[in-house]
């Protein structure tokens, strides 16, 4: 979360570039949107338990259990212009990336505005916005192999949201590649297909780098924040 | 003096969950102590539902409530209306407060 926050506010200040990023949570973990209320999007015993580690992010949106073995998390920063200074456009725009990656694995998914995608009407990936200045970030899951058995025991949905969308509990409303599918796929197939699908849709082109010092150094600042019960239990 | 305390979850049509948090307070009058909106959506700036929060904080009038939403029509709320929202509350703070008003005017007379 630091990392996409530093990218953010650094691309802002034109101290970083366009960042296209792709990571897994290690250990597997549980971010939440910034308005929600921890205690109402979290089974806090139950994570507490497991040990995963509840953060909350600087953009809104739900709660999303990051599985180590079964979820991979993108993010992107791009400056809000053009076709992305729409908010609503900017996400369709986006996600056209991951579902052309979707398309590319063999699963055909659609955009269900304003932040998800599904598959065969259920949610494989969620994901959410944060802008500052002329910057934003965009940053989303997919799941390819996730434990929805522990992500039902640690993720909490008010019920009138699942019934909303047609489902009576988390496991109902959320599928993996793995389920579509109907066979085992790797991590790095499934980066290589982000990667691609990204770049061809949003016409990018890609060369792979490392945080500069100046990136490095304020998510050692940001870290400190993302660890603090101030900011983990705002609401 | 009394205080009522609501909690509520509602599902904006076609779009996002929010949770209302609300302490009304009758103390002379009738007004909206705290008001903490939480849920799954999203708001661009994010700081203008601190800024709602705040104005709406000591409401003790409907036209208080509508000049609170006032101060937030600039910023972009996906997953639900402001003018959604503001029908929610306007209900709850009309509810409630027009019940005591109604039991204290009988009481006055």
């Amino acid at each position: 979360m630091a990392i996409d926050e530093a990218i953010l506010k650094l691309h802002d200040k034109n101290e970083s570039p366009p960042t296209l990023r792709f990571y897994i949570f290690n250990p597997s973990s549980i971010t939440i949107g910034y308005f929600q209320k921890i205690k109402d999007a979290v089974n806090l015993d139950k994570a507490s338990e497991l040990s995963i580690p509840v953060v909350r992010r600087i953009s809104g949106g739900g709660s999303v259990y990051h599985d180590y073995s079964g979820e991979v998390t993108y993010s992107i920063v791009l400056p809000c212009k053009g076709v992305f200074a729409d908010i609503e456009k900017s996400y369709e725009i986006i996600l056209r990336g991951l579902i052309k990656a979707l398309d590319l694995l063999g699963v055909s998914a659609e955009y269900v505005p304003p932040n998800d995608v599904i598959v065969n009407k259920k949610k494989i990936s969620g994901s959410a916005q944060a802008r500052v200045g002329g910057s934003l970030l965009q940053h989303g899951t997919l799941l390819y192999a996730a434990d929805l058995s522990i992500m039902e025991m640690v993720l909490k949905a008010p019920r009138k949201k699942l019934l909303s969308h047609g489902a009576t509990s988390i496991r109902e409303r959320v599928t993996t590649l793995e389920i579509e599918l109907g066979v085992k796929i790797s991590k790095k197939r499934v980066i290589e297909a982000l990667i691609q699908g990204f770049s061809q849709e949003l016409d990018l082109e890609l060369n792979e780098g490392e945080l500069s010092n100046r990136e490095e150094n304020l998510v050692s600042e940001l870290e400190k924040k993302y660890l603090s019960r101030e900011w983990n239990y705002r609401r | 003096m009394a205080r009522k305390s609501i909690s509520l979850v509602e599902r904006a049509p076609r779009g996002k969950t929010i949770e209302l948090d609300l302490d009304l307070r009758v103390d002379g009058k009738c007004y909206l102590e705290s008001v903490k909106i939480s849920g799954d959506f999203f708001v661009y700036p994010s700081s203008a539902i601190d800024k709602l929060e705040e104005s709406l904080k000591g409401c003790d009038s409907a036209s208080c409530i509508e000049e609170a939403f006032t101060h937030v029509k600039d910023s972009k709320p996906l997953g639900f209306t402001w003018s959604w929202l503001k029908e929610i509350i306007m209900k709850i703070f009309h509810e409630h407060c027009t019940e005591y008003s109604t039991r204290t005017t009988k009481y006055h007379h």
